[in-house]
């Protein structure tokens, strides 16, 4: 049996036509910072880090929350350290040669960011990105603010935003 | 921009410090507040550092040497356990740094007010007179109480 010219085919050639009428506009990307923390993939955008740190000796200050490890001495002046570890309660590696220091500034502040190996930096269009899923554990939900996909692996999103107001809230 | 470089050039390049142990950290005062430091006298006991501060107490540290600075508050003073070595020495002003925003955001010490990064680790830097404040506002309240119950 033959369909061509057939009522169907006529009009699936004029939705491909109406199809490939759309004009694409080249959607702006941005770029997000790829790292790993315990066995998740998380991303924080480029524009929110400074550096790219390696691991380096943490000098504990008392009387801080237990997330903020202490302060860091880069290149003489002194930051502090967030342990993004504790703060999304995922487990650090074996070793502190898989960890790396993310210099972030967000909310008016400066500060440290520990996190594991540093994968990539992703160029990301909007569309890319989706909402947080609504069951996210608590620790997260307030942290991340979307989810995107890199090579089949879920990417969670952090808004450095919320996570230094937090601190200035004393969490 | 040239009043903030007149600033720079009034500051002092160094600053003479009392250096201490409490809570098993290291820290120092402004020798500036500091009248006199004394050895422990067990017949006047002082206010302990750690106690000041709302460090907690370092139980090893109970069993060391301590000596007694006295603060200046005013016209009068007030004496401060603190554990041995104490020692007067300067920091350069390079070594000082203003505490990071957010440690200075959710920081619970009293009177912790910079650190220093010297070659055998971190210092917090203290300011005694303002603990010392703070505690007696603290305390003006009860006392007030204590002498006019409801």
């Amino acid at each position: 049996m033959s369909y061509a010219g057939s009522d169907l085919d006529k009009i699936l050639s004029v939705r491909r036509q109406t199809g490939a009428e759309v004009i694409e506009v080249d959607e702006p990307t941005r770029k997000f910072v790829l790292f790993m923390l315990g066995e998740e993939c998380f991303a924080i955008a480029g524009e929110q880090i400074r550096e790219i740190l390696p691991m380096g000796r943490i000098f504990f200050v008392p009387g801080c929350p237990a997330t903020l490890e202490g302060v860091l001495n880069v290149r003489g002046d002194i930051v502090s350290v967030i342990s993004l570890f504790a703060l999304l309660e995922k487990t650090p590696p074996a070793s502190t040669l898989e960890e790396s220091i993310l210099l972030g500034h967000a909310a008016g502040m400066q500060s440290g960011l520990r996190v594991g190996r540093v994968l990539d930096v992703l160029d990301l269009r909007e569309s890319q990105i989706q909402a947080p899923h609504a069951t996210l554990p608590d620790a997260m939900a307030r942290m991340v603010c979307g989810i995107c996909m890199h090579k089949e692996w879920p990417v969670s999103i952090l808004d450095l935003n919320r996570l230094f107001e937090d601190y200035q809230r004393r969490l | 921009m040239n009043h903030e470089k007149h600033e720079n050039q009034d500051a002092p390049q160094k600053l003479a410090v009392v250096s201490f142990l409490a809570g098993g950290y290291r820290c120092a005062v402004d020798a500036a507040q500091v009248r006199a430091q004394l050895p422990q006298d067990p017949d006047k006991p002082a206010l302990p550092v750690e106690q000041l501060l709302g460090l907690e107490a370092d139980l090893y540290g109970e069993l060391g040497f301590h000596s007694t600075l006295l603060i200046k508050t005013g016209d009068d003073e007030v004496a401060v356990r603190v554990m041995d070595p104490v020692q007067l020495h300067e920091l350069a002003q390079a070594a000082i740094h203003p505490l990071p925003g957010l440690i200075g955001a959710c920081n619970q010490l009293t009177g912790l007010c910079a650190l220093a990064l010297v070659p055998q680790g971190l210092v917090l830097l203290v300011d005694l007179q303002l603990a010392i404040k703070s505690r007696n506002s603290h305390l003006a309240p009860a006392l007030l109480h204590a002498e006019n119950p409801v």
